[in-house]
């Protein structure tokens, strides 16, 4: 499903590079539940926005569904993503302006859904995630793992083939942050391929594949261990 | 005080750490305060100091008025002044003068220049002596004085300053007159006037009750006020009808203050120039509201640090007024000479001649009350721009402010912002929309039809002096002479004479009787304007004859007594008659004014564009031989180069004979509407700087808003928003803004053309067109303003923005 090969991320520094990844060789399976792990500073969420097609600005080669992301100019690149990439951030980045209901509509309207089809889809997507009550509030109603979950929410209401979370508990205390990995446990096990990014050994063990970097460099976890959860 | 130093030494050295912002900001108000500055100096030369008169409030005008016939405003009869100034309680003194266009000769070159001749009194009655010489005695408005008193500037002019002036002698329409007296520099009433002598007042004309010439100026007594001058000439006039019921009936007279009867054709435009600078300086104000808001949201951090350590409100708020107020000092030193550029400009504009009719037209400057007036404008701005900033950032939350990486606005401070470019949109299509009138009416005004043909006309004015020229026979002969002269002229295809040139500005009316129809009772006689001509006028202005024959050669003195009347004037008379051959005569004694038959109707000729045309007639000069009149030639070359050779043609016939005032007849349309050209001018100039101040607005609140919803929009583009999504999104809001001011501003100008529905000609104040356009632009200019933040919007990089994380 990807599969990045030689991929290197740099800043010049004058006539020296400064390198956050180095010669990244990665694949992912459909279905896998791929923990990111590292020390800060490591290239842990730079490799992340990589695979979600946000940043740009690297060399080497990204294969997505053996399209060659890496020729594709922005416009492509990015109806690519909204096919298939969900994001979950660990600040949620919900829209405090706009009410639940509002926030999991947004990206919907993005993908040029129709308004009839967006408020069902939505509405099924409060009923999934037993949210229907608190449509109407607006995220600063909502306690911190609420909020989260409507993050998730939003990342899976346009059915996404991959979701990528960028520290998805770190602002949660661990009763939430167990609430939310269950969810993407469940999600995953429903067929949804999760990357994420994570510093807890407890939520790397929901996943079944940790990836591990240091210094920009995959030291680990290069290879998938399998190709299916089932598998 | 101490405290109030610190103030200001803070405030200078924040500006000065601040380059930028307190440029934009000085030059922003700097617009707004130098046209208020300019406009201002003009409303005071022109509207509150035009006549530097001692206790001004005490000089009045008195005019002859006709209510029957809503006439306020006509000239009197020199013995009816003298009975006002006879009977009354009220006045110091009356003062009687009238217009005397005369030839200074025995001076190379003659000249026509603009006389009055006056009372006595005259000078008394303003309160002003001559700054050399005497003034004008008592006796001396008997016949044969010839005394003649010279203003400053033709002193100056045509006499080099003489110091030896007073007592020599100076021609004057013929009469050796000696010089009494030069008047002081700034003394120029009536307007556009050089020279004064006296009234000749005999038996017979003081008399005449009908020969309606004259002005009148009194100075009130002291103690007297205008409703109990008023009320005593109501009382006279009225004696005066019991009296003399032939003449009387139905005339009263009307007291003005001077100053509003001397500024009163202007004084309108004036005004509503100084309203719309107004409305620019609100908009610069908003617009540097708005920047002050957008800085003192960088400013969160300092300000509850300043609130932490124990600063009052009132000190905070203290502290960010001074630092408004030396931006809005700032802007009033640079806007002083935005209005000196301001001012040369209007000078050189000189809008409808004003220099020679605008009575203190030359005192236009800086002066002290000006400079006054702008130090107060740029004060009040400071307060106006820069308090609702102040009570906004003086409160802060010092919990969240204090905090490291807080770079948040507030919602309240959004809404202000907001709520400033609602308004500066608003007052901007205020201001366009009166542009947009006053252009749509200039242009009406221009396009309408004068009933001529205006191209390839030259004209010129001749007064003959009566010393020289005093039997009929011999004027109607120099007039003939000279069009027989011209018309040989190689490139004149055709040449008149008419005493009052179309949309000239001067016409002359009598009342009229119509054979066969009752006669009026007094008072309510039939008033016609008329004009005299020689043969060829209604050939060589192209005014089509509809019906009847042209003036000829036999119609002269002792000849059939015929008229030509308008088209209006038959239509009034004759409706659906044969007007030739019906016959009309002054309302005069008969043997002074025959019945004259008419001969021809011909298409109406507007006289003045923006007045209806009303019935008129005219008379062949050889029945009628005028002085003054006006030389017309239509050319098959360029008019303006035949001028010289037919002014020699003049000097061949009479070399002393000045002639003055040589235009195109083009020339003459483009003054008659010079006043409605500039005034529409001036205020699609303020549109203007109004339309790019709210656009300026406009774009510093989206690109604030852009820069404040970085990380948003940043979500939005991680969650699929693409570039046109960004895009839709602020322009959307922008435009949202823009459309709530552009409502606001349709509703405030419908009730605001109000007050300038007066001004505009041949388009309706609420015109759909006007309106309709100056919404299109104001909104074409929000979106333009919206879209260059909104472009840079779609290139934040969600990455950038999602680190704020």
């Amino acid at each position: 499903m990807i599969s990045l090969r030689g991929v290197e991320k740099f800043f010049p520094h004058g006539p020296t590079k400064t390198y956050v990844l180095r010669r990244i060789n990665l694949d992912i399976k459909p279905g896998e539940f791929v923990s990111i792990m590292g020390p800060s500073g490591a290239g842990k969420s730079t490799l992340l926005h990589i695979l979600g097609m946000h940043d740009h600005s690297w060399t080497g080669e990204y294969y997505f569904d053996d399209v060659p992301v890496h020729q594709l100019d922005a416009k492509k690149r990015a109806a690519l993503r909204n096919r298939n990439i969900g994001f979950v951030f660990q600040s949620y980045h919900l829209l405090d302006d706009q009410t639940v209901f509002e926030n999991l509509e947004l990206p919907l309207s993005y993908r040029d859904v129709s308004k009839k089809d967006r408020q069902s889809i939505v509405c099924d997507t409060l009923d999934r995630f037993q949210m229907v009550g608190k449509k109407d509030l607006f995220p600063t109603q909502l306690s911190g793992g609420q909020q989260q979950l409507v993050g998730i929410a939003r990342a899976v209401v346009a059915s996404p083939r991959i979701i990528l979370a960028d520290e998805p508990t770190g602002n949660l205390h661990s009763a939430q942050g167990k609430e939310i990995m269950d969810m993407f446990k469940r999600l995953n096990d429903e067929g949804t391929t999760i990357i994420q990014v994570t510093h807890s050994e407890i939520n790397a063990g929901y996943g079944n594949r940790v990836v591990q970097l240091e210094d920009g460099w995959i030291v680990n976890g290069e290879a998938s261990l399998a190709s299916h959860p089932a598998a | 005080m101490d405290a109030f130093l610190n103030d200001i030494r803070y405030a200078v050295r924040n500006l000065i750490k601040r380059p930028a912002f307190t440029l934009v900001a000085a030059i922003t108000l700097a617009l707004g305060i130098g046209a208020n500055t300019a406009i201002f100096s003009s409303v005071y030369a022109l509207l509150l100091k035009p006549l530097p008169f001692p206790e001004l409030d005490r000089v009045v005008t008195v005019w002859h008025s006709y209510p029957s016939r809503g006439v306020t405003r006509n000239e009197v009869s020199m013995a009816n002044y003298i009975d006002w100034r006879a009977q009354n309680q009220s006045f110091e003194q009356l003062a009687l003068y009238r217009w005397w266009s005369v030839n200074l000769t025995a001076i190379d070159p003659p000249e026509r220049i603009q006389g009055f001749l006056v009372t006595a009194n005259f000078f008394d009655v303003l309160g002003v002596k001559p700054f050399m010489g005497r003034n004008f005695a008592e006796d001396e408005n008997q016949p044969g004085k010839n005394v003649a008193i010279l203003t400053y500037n033709l002193w100056q002019r045509r006499f080099g300053a003489d110091p030896n002036i007073l007592g020599q002698t100076v021609t004057l329409a013929g009469f050796a007159c000696t010089v009494i007296g030069v008047m002081p520099e700034n003394f120029n009433y009536p307007s556009n006037a050089e020279v004064y002598s006296t009234i000749e007042i005999t038996p017979t004309s003081a008399a005449n009750r009908q020969f309606n010439s004259y002005y009148v100026v009194g100075r009130l007594k002291n103690g007297a006020s205008l409703q109990s001058a008023q009320a005593d000439i109501d009382n006279i006039t009225a004696r005066l009808e019991q009296q003399y019921p032939e003449t009387n009936t139905g005339v009263r007279a009307t007291v003005f203050p001077i100053v509003a009867d001397t500024v009163r054709k202007y004084e309108a435009g004036i005004w509503i120039s100084m309203a719309a600078v107004a409305f620019v300086l609100l908009i610069a104000c908003a617009n540097v509201a708005n920047l002050m808001l957008a800085r003192a949201s960088g400013r969160q951090k300092e300000i509850a640090l300043r609130a932490a350590l124990g600063a009052s409100r009132w000190r905070i708020i203290r502290q960010l007024l001074t630092e408004s107020s030396i931006v809005a000092l700032i802007g009033g030193a640079l806007g002083v000479l935005i209005a000196v550029w301001g001012i040369d400009a209007l000078r050189t504009a000189n809008p409808g001649d004003a220099a020679k009719f605008a009575p203190g037209w030359h005192q236009l400057g800086i002066n002290f009350t000006v400079l006054i007036f702008t130090i107060g404008v740029s004060l009040v701005s400071g307060l106006l721009f820069g308090l609702a900033p102040a009570l906004q950032v003086s409160k802060p939350d010092l919990n969240s402010a204090l905090k490291e990486g807080t770079r948040q606005s507030s919602g309240r401070s959004h809404r202000l912002r907001s709520s400033l470019v609602v308004l500066e949109v608003a007052l901007s299509l205020v201001l366009l929309v009166g542009a947009g009138l006053f252009f749509r009416s200039f242009i009406s005004l221009f396009k309408t039809d004068p009933g001529f043909n205006p191209d390839n006309v030259l004209t010129m004015n001749l007064v003959l002096p009566s010393t020289k020229y005093q039997e009929r026979p011999r004027i109607a002969a120099f007039y003939a002479g000279l069009v027989q002269r011209v018309k040989a002229q190689a490139g004149v295809q055709s040449v008149a004479a008419v005493n009052h040139l179309p949309l000239g500005g001067s016409n002359s009316s009598d009342a009229y009787l119509v054979e066969g129809a009752p006669e009026p009772p007094p008072g309510k006689e039939d008033i016609g304007r008329y004009r005299v001509c020689t043969p060829d006028y209604f050939a060589t202005m192209q005014i089509p004859i509809v019906k009847g024959r042209a003036f000829t050669e036999q119609d002269k003195t002792g000849a059939l007594p015929v008229a030509i009347v308008n088209e209006t004037f038959a239509r009034r008379h004759w409706p659906g008659q044969e007007a030739i051959g019906k016959r009309i005569r002054f309302d005069a004694p008969l043997d002074r004014a025959p019945w004259m038959e008419v001969v021809a109707v011909i298409k109406d000729v507007k006289h003045e564009l923006t007045v209806e045309v009303t019935p008129e007639f005219y008379l062949p000069h050889a029945q009628d031989a005028w002085r003054s009149m006006v030389l017309v030639a239509r050319t098959t070359v360029d008019p303006a180069s035949l001028a010289g050779s037919i002014r020699q043609d003049v000097w061949t016939i009479d070399k002393d004979q000045p002639v003055f005032d040589v235009r195109t007849m083009q020339e003459v349309r483009s003054m008659s509407v010079g006043l409605q050209k500039f005034n529409s001018l001036m205020i699609g100039i303020f549109a203007a700087v109004a339309l790019l101040l709210a656009a300026v607005g406009i774009y510093g609140v989206m690109a604030f808003a852009v820069t404040q919803r970085t990380q948003e929009i940043g979500i939005r583009m991680a969650l699929g928003a693409r570039a046109p999504d960004v895009l839709k999104l602020v322009v959307v809001n922008g435009m949202k803004l823009a459309v709530f001011g552009l409502a606001i501003g349709l509703v405030a100008s419908l009730v605001l053309t109000r007050f300038i529905s007066n001004l505009l000609f041949g388009v309706a104040r609420t015109d759909p067109l006007t309106f309709g356009v100056v919404s299109l632009c104001l909104l074409a200019a929000a979106f333009l303003a919206c879209y260059l933040p909104a472009r840079r919007a779609t290139k934040v990089d969600p990455l950038v923005a999602l680190r704020y994380e």
